[in-house]
């Protein structure tokens, strides 16, 4: 075997590849190990803000439910400034609008359902604020903005909410026509509370 | 050669096969890593693995749990145990799903929000208080680690908040409230016409060809379902009680063995004066109050007359009236201290004040009647009642095991169990799955009946639990399985069935007649009579009121608003068969501010739950359209 060699000449060998790509080598292992305490650290992040946003939240809800509006304006502004990452503040928009709708302040409710529209974290969530906002914004009278956003708006799964909100829509522009047909629609799908849009289906039958 | 490979063995050869041997050693037992660990799956939710057992305890579970639900009404088979599987995958799926979003959002729960969770668990509580070792000894019993059991309320708590923040954030606008109060309450004025099916009851011809036909079309209607008869044997306390025997002595020795049973207790006619002081009620209440007693019992003392002192201060109404007059009582009536002085004093003596619950009594005893023991000739009857029952339980266990016995030893007759204890074999009408009358009703009797090894196998049942100390065991004597009914024995309910629809149609022709004449102006009052038909005006209804049938009602609320000139008529089929030609005179709106408050705020609430919970199915179903769901359920369910 002409390959063989001493030990010396190994030996030798080896320290020279070691002059050559210690560096890298050592630089390697520093990176890796970085990168796993980093990303641990990060985890670690995420999760201790997930339960201090969580319990935030919890709190939040608590003064919604039970109406303390001056402490859940408190408690979303802190869940806004601390955990803008994290999909609570989404949720307190949601809760916030509720409690404004609750007090008949219609266009703050507007704010924060534009706002979850815009930047909750996923389709599902936009797609609840858009029909929220929907419902306001017929409430408020502004059809104009309330037909962009019916037109925006994607994800099947709420197609049957939807077509009743466009009935509605419809009717408030006083299209009695296209009313019934998105009405219809809508009874076709699952939707909330059809014994009421059948109330309102009713309620448009043509006077012949 | 050891040689040769020694030196070779620093060469790259060795390093070769070092490597070979690593690659197995690194990568054993990888799949249990990649794979679930080789347990059969039932679907699939983005990768994530839903294994057979899972979802076969999840499904007992469930099964277990509407049985808990269900009590005495709980039957075998009740379920259809393919739809029971199917329900509770799908809610494993929405559940999984949920889970793994929730994830994804990077949801959490702080550990104070688990620890107050878990703490707030009935399950763990002793007196009203979380207990360690409760939890600790529920935890070994489910087989599970603090650890585990912590992370699995975490998840749960993880899901729920995005149920919550979805379904608890929905609201209803005054718009939207308004409009619903003006459809839902809205009242609508009418008259109706009623023309009666029965009136043309007489003029329907049903001949025989067309019962046959009917018949023939419609074998679904006249379905016999299975059926048994049963041969059972029902034994009881009674049956027991009947055949006690005893003797004089028996029945002496008893009375002895029990004499307190029928011994009459002192009983003393006692009066009392009340000052009364709540219990609850304070020092200085409790001190005045008993000063006024103390200041009586000084009278007394002194000579005053009880009686008169009783209906000037007594403060029990009750007895104040009459001197203070009680009535007879037994001891234990009227609680310890009250007791302790009435039945201490001598005839005619009265007490000190004592405290009770009440207030500060002073008790007298206007005359002692003494107790004793009753002869046993006195009592004999009611002796020998209560031997005879005490006898019965006692043996009553005895010899239901020994019906088991003899019953399960003779498989396929009752006859020798009947004669060997006395009891008789009672013989059943035709039963089937939905139980009998009487002791039969119960749905362990039919689900003992229609078990395998009843039925088809032709044992004796087990001796079936009725209820405390009453047992009872069948065997099935006949046995039908489903068929239709001869016509002959449902001839009679078709011809009626056919005669209604006639009458029905000719009713419904007349009422159409009616509403023609109705249209070319002339009142339904006046037409009415022509077809004997009721006029009937209920006045302004909601759409939900009882009194007029609902068909009917739904027509009037479909109807367009009346405009003037324009009458607003239709002619409706009523369940019953009768006809009517409804005429709308009028439609009056449903107003927000009608309502009560509180009224409007329960509306609010019912609303806003209906929307709220609606968007988060909608919410579920989205997630659902964008994840990979695979399912691959085995085509039999192998549970039972």
């Amino acid at each position: 075997m002409a390959d063989l060699k001493t030990e010396e000449e190994q030996v030798e060998e080896l320290r020279k590849w070691w002059k050559e790509n210690g560096r890298s080598v050592i630089a390697g292992l520093v990176i890796g190990i970085g990168i796993i305490f980093a990303w641990q650290g990060w985890q670690q992040y995420r999760t201790s803000q997930a339960e201090q946003a969580s319990a935030t939240y919890r709190q939040l809800r608590q003064a919604v439910v039970a109406g303390h509006a001056e402490a859940a304006d408190t408690l979303y502004q802190r869940l806004h400034d601390d955990f803008g990452g994290t999909p609570y503040v989404s949720f307190g928009a949601l809760d916030l609008a509720r409690m404004k709708v609750d007090a008949d302040k219609l266009g703050e409710a507007r704010g924060y359902l534009d706002w979850a529209k815009d930047n909750a974290p996923d389709e599902g969530l936009k797609q609840i604020a858009r029909l929220r906002l929907v419902r306001v914004l017929l409430a408020l009278g502004d059809l104009d903005v309330a037909t962009r956003v019916v037109e925006a708006s994607g994800a099947a799964a709420f197609d049957a909410e939807m077509s009743a909100l466009r009935g509605d829509l419809a009717l408030a522009k006083g299209d009695t026509a296209a009313a019934r047909a998105a009405y219809k629609k809508a009874l076709e799908g699952d939707v909330a509370n059809p014994a009421f849009i059948r109330m309102k289906l009713n309620d448009l039958a043509p006077s012949s | 050669m050891l040689e040769a490979i020694r030196e070779k063995a620093q060469g790259w050869i060795a390093w070769t096969i070092v490597i070979l041997i690593t690659i197995p050693f690194a990568l054993w037992g990888i799949q249990q890593y990649l794979g679930g660990g080789g347990e059969p799956e039932v679907a699939s939710v983005n990768g994530q693995p839903i294994t057979q057992r899972e979802l076969e305890v999840k499904t007992r579970n469930l099964r277990m749990n509407m049985r808990e639900r269900l009590g005495d009404a709980y039957r075998p088979g009740m379920f259809d145990p393919k739809l029971l599987r199917d329900r509770t995958l799908d809610s494993m799926i929405r559940a999984a799903l949920l889970y793994q979003h929730s994830k994804d959002l990077g949801l959490g729960a702080s550990n104070a929000d688990v620890i107050a969770t878990i703490q707030g668990l009935p399950l763990f509580q002793v007196n009203g208080h979380f207990d360690r070792i409760a939890y600790q000894q529920g935890l070994r019993l489910q087989g599970m680690t603090s650890a585990g059991f912590e992370e699995q309320v975490r998840q749960s708590l993880v899901s729920t908040q995005l149920a919550n923040a979805i379904s608890g954030s929905d609201f209803v606008t005054p718009a939207l409230l308004k409009r619903y109060v003006r459809l839902a309450e809205q009242r609508r004025d009418f008259g109706y016409a009623q023309v009666k099916a029965a009136n043309y009851l007489a003029e329907a011809k049903v001949d025989e060809a067309d019962i046959k036909a009917w018949y023939d079309d419609h074998p679904r209607d006249f379905i016999q379902p299975e059926r048994v008869k049963i041969d059972y044997i029902d034994f009881d306390l009674a049956s027991v009680q009947d055949r006690v025997k005893s003797t004089e002595d028996e029945l002496k020795n008893y009375y002895e063995q029990n004499i307190e049973k029928y011994n009459r207790p002192e009983k003393r006619r006692i009066s009392h004066i009340l000052i009364s002081a709540d219990k609850d009620a304070s020092a200085e209440d409790k001190a005045k109050a008993k000063q006024q007693a103390e200041e009586i019992y000084k009278q007394l003392l002194a000579g005053a007359d009880f009686a008169k002192l009783a209906r000037a201060r007594s403060q029990d109404a009750g007895s104040a009236q009459a001197g203070g007059d009680l009535g007879v009582l037994e001891p234990g009536t009227l609680g310890n201290a009250f007791d302790e002085a009435a039945f201490k004093l001598k005839e005619g003596d009265y007490s000190a004040p004592v405290e009770t619950d009440f207030g500060y009594h002073i008790v007298k005893v206007d005359k002692i009647i003494p107790g004793g023991s009753a002869s046993f000739d006195s009592v004999k009857s009611k002796v020998e009642a209560e031997y005879r029952k005490a006898q019965a339980e006692k043996q009553f266990y005895d010899k239901a095991e020994k019906l088991t016995e003899l019953t399960y030893q003779n498989p396929d007759t009752l006859e020798p169990a009947a004669e060997e204890m006395g009891l008789e074999i009672q013989h059943s009408d035709w039963l089937g799955r939905d139980g009998g009358k009487g002791v039969l009703a119960s749905p362990k009797v039919s689900g003992a009946a229609f078990s395998e090894d009843v039925l088809t196998e032709g044992n004796n049942s087990e001796a079936i639990e009725i209820g405390p100390e009453h047992v009872l065991v069948l065997r099935v004597v006949e046995h039908e399985e489903q068929t239709v009914k001869p016509l002959g024995e449902v001839k009679a309910a078709i011809r009626d069935r056919l005669a209604a629809r006639q009458a029905a149609e000719k009713a419904k022709q007349a009422a159409e007649k009616l509403f023609r004449e109705f249209l070319s102006g002339r009142p339904l009052s006046e037409l009415a009579s022509s077809v004997k038909a009721e006029v009937k005006a209920p006045g302004a209804l909601k759409r939900t009121d009882p009194r007029v049938p609902k068909e009917l009602l739904d027509k009037v609320f479909e109807l367009p608003r009346p405009v003037a000139g324009k009458p607003r008529a239709e002619v409706v089929s009523l369940a019953n068969g009768d006809a009517v030609v409804v005429e709308l005179h009028s439609v009056s709106d449903g107003d927000v501010a009608n309502l009560s408050d509180a009224e409007r705020k329960q509306l609010i609430a019912a609303l806003r739950r209906e929307y709220g919970e609606k968007l988060f199915d909608d919410y579920v179903r989205w997630l659902r359209d964008t994840a990979e769901i695979a399912i691959s359920l085995p085509d039999v369910p192998d549970d039972k």
